[in-house]
């Protein structure tokens, strides 16, 4: 019998107290255990970046972790956005620019994007591709995503 | 839950993991970023999961006798950001921000990516091509395997199953020198269909040590010591011209996969080799500073 553990979480500012089963993939605990469904699991292998999520303001694919490595951590999900009425400032970028079409993929883009934003320069085209290059698309072509960047990266540069 | 089931361990020392390593059927885990895709593919089942993401004493850069140490828990990110690593060896700074994307390098470790000896991949590649030294310990003992016996074959390496990495240690480079990197990829981020890093050390204008490295060429990532003998010595105003393509290929054996064909990555190697070559002498020249040593 395999062993479960309890572990302690702030998700999105709210702390939980959980058990889980070490095979527990962090995407399924958040998703199942947590019903914060959100965030999408597209490969399930580490691939396609649609499970992207904040672990202590850092990027983790979610699927690649185990919940029980977790234990301790504050959590952003794209929950922690703005909602339909009020969406925050990637999200209103996104919705703009037509960045997203069927919005699977949408949340591990914002969710990188925030990280991008937030760490690297973004001066050109090609290091706002490259930043993105972890996250597919089968929609977009990315052309509409790129621009969104663009514009927030304009707008990071006034505030 | 897509991986099989398994117990886990979570050691706070180096000597915990290791009692811990003594049970059947055991498999560490740091970055996970090459492990747990196999787990849920349920092509790796193992029984207990270490998780050594505790052991502060792995996560260490330091400069002592004339050497790098990064322990085996560096993440790749981390490699990137430090000032230390990026004095003494540019190249790595380089290099590693071409492995995988900004996410995986969040979490993924150089003592995964080494342990893991994918041929394709940047950290086996700088370790073949520095001369880096793996050193290893288990209950029993401690020992330092030099890379060019570490890497058996492709994802098969020296270390044995009660073993941990504990560091790498990189030998600084006496000389002033010039160095190159560059690869082919699909997607930025994708494993190297061909990446290329070279060393040149140079004195008076003479070429006095050299190293060149192919990746993705074969089972492990290969020394060009045929084309190294050749320049040692050598003017470097002398082009590269002269050196001819199957010299330059000789030493490789590449695969094909559904990334390309060996016959294309025997194709554009020769154009790869080269250009590194050129552009570590530019670097050189452009570098007219002296290395803190």
């Amino acid at each position: 019998m395999t062993k479960k553990f309890e572990i302690k979480v702030k998700v999105n500012g709210e702390s939980f107290k959980e058990t889980v089963e070490p095979r527990m993939l962090a995407s399924d605990f958040i998703r199942d255990q947590l019903r914060l469904t959100g965030t999408h699991v597209g490969c399930e292998h580490g691939v396609c970046g649609a499970c992207t999520i904040l672990v202590n303001g850092k990027t983790i694919r979610s699927c690649l972790k185990f919940a029980i490595q977790l234990n301790n951590s504050e959590i952003e999900t794209i929950e922690s956005f703005g909602s339909i009425g009020k969406l925050n400032d990637i999200q209103a970028a996104f919705k703009k620019n037509h960045a997203l079409q069927c919005g699977f993929c949408t949340p591990g883009f914002l969710i990188t994007i925030k990280e991008l934003l937030e760490t690297e320069k973004l001066e050109t085209e090609e290091e706002i591709r490259k930043g993105l290059s972890g996250n597919l698309c089968r929609c977009t072509g990315y052309e509409n995503i790129v621009k969104a960047v663009q514009e927030l990266v304009e707008k990071r540069k006034i505030t | 839950m897509k991986p099989a089931k398994f117990d886990y361990i979570n050691p706070k020392t180096l000597d915990e993991a290791l009692k811990a390593l003594q049970l059947d059927d055991v498999k560490l885990i740091a970055g996970g970023q090459s492990l747990v895709p196999l787990m849920n593919y349920r092509l790796s089942q193992p029984s207990t999961i270490i998780d050594i993401n505790s052991i502060k004493e792995l996560s260490i850069i330091n400069i002592m006798n004339e050497t790098l140490e990064i322990g085996s828990l560096v993440t790749h990110n981390e490699a990137i950001k430090s000032k230390i690593i990026n004095n003494y060896f540019p190249i790595i700074t380089d290099a590693i921000s071409n492995t995988a994307h900004k996410t995986i390098r969040n979490s993924g470790t150089i003592g995964g990516s080494i342990a893991h000896a994918d041929p394709a991949a940047e950290w086996p590649l700088l370790a073949m091509l520095l001369d880096c030294k793996i050193n290893i310990c288990s209950l029993k003992n401690n020992r330092s395997v030099k890379v060019m016996k570490f890497f058996i074959s492709e994802l098969t390496t020296d270390l044995n199953e009660n073993e941990i990495i504990k560091s790498f240690s990189f030998p600084l480079i006496k000389n002033k020198y010039g160095w190159a990197f560059e690869e082919i990829v699909q997607r930025s981020g994708d494993f190297a269909i061909i990446a290329v890093a070279s060393i040149i050390e140079i004195i008076n204008n003479i070429i006095v040590e050299i190293k060149i490295c192919v990746g993705g060429a074969g089972e492990t990532p290969i020394r060009l010591s045929n084309i190294e003998q050749l320049l040692k010595g050598k003017k470097i105003e002398n082009s590269f011209d002269d050196i001819k393509n199957d010299q330059l290929t000789l030493l490789l054996k590449p695969n094909s996969d559904n990334h390309a064909s060996a016959e294309y990555r025997l194709h554009i190697a020769p154009k790869i080799i080269k250009n590194v070559l050129i552009k570590s002498i530019k670097n050189y020249k452009e570098n007219t500073n002296d290395k803190k040593i």
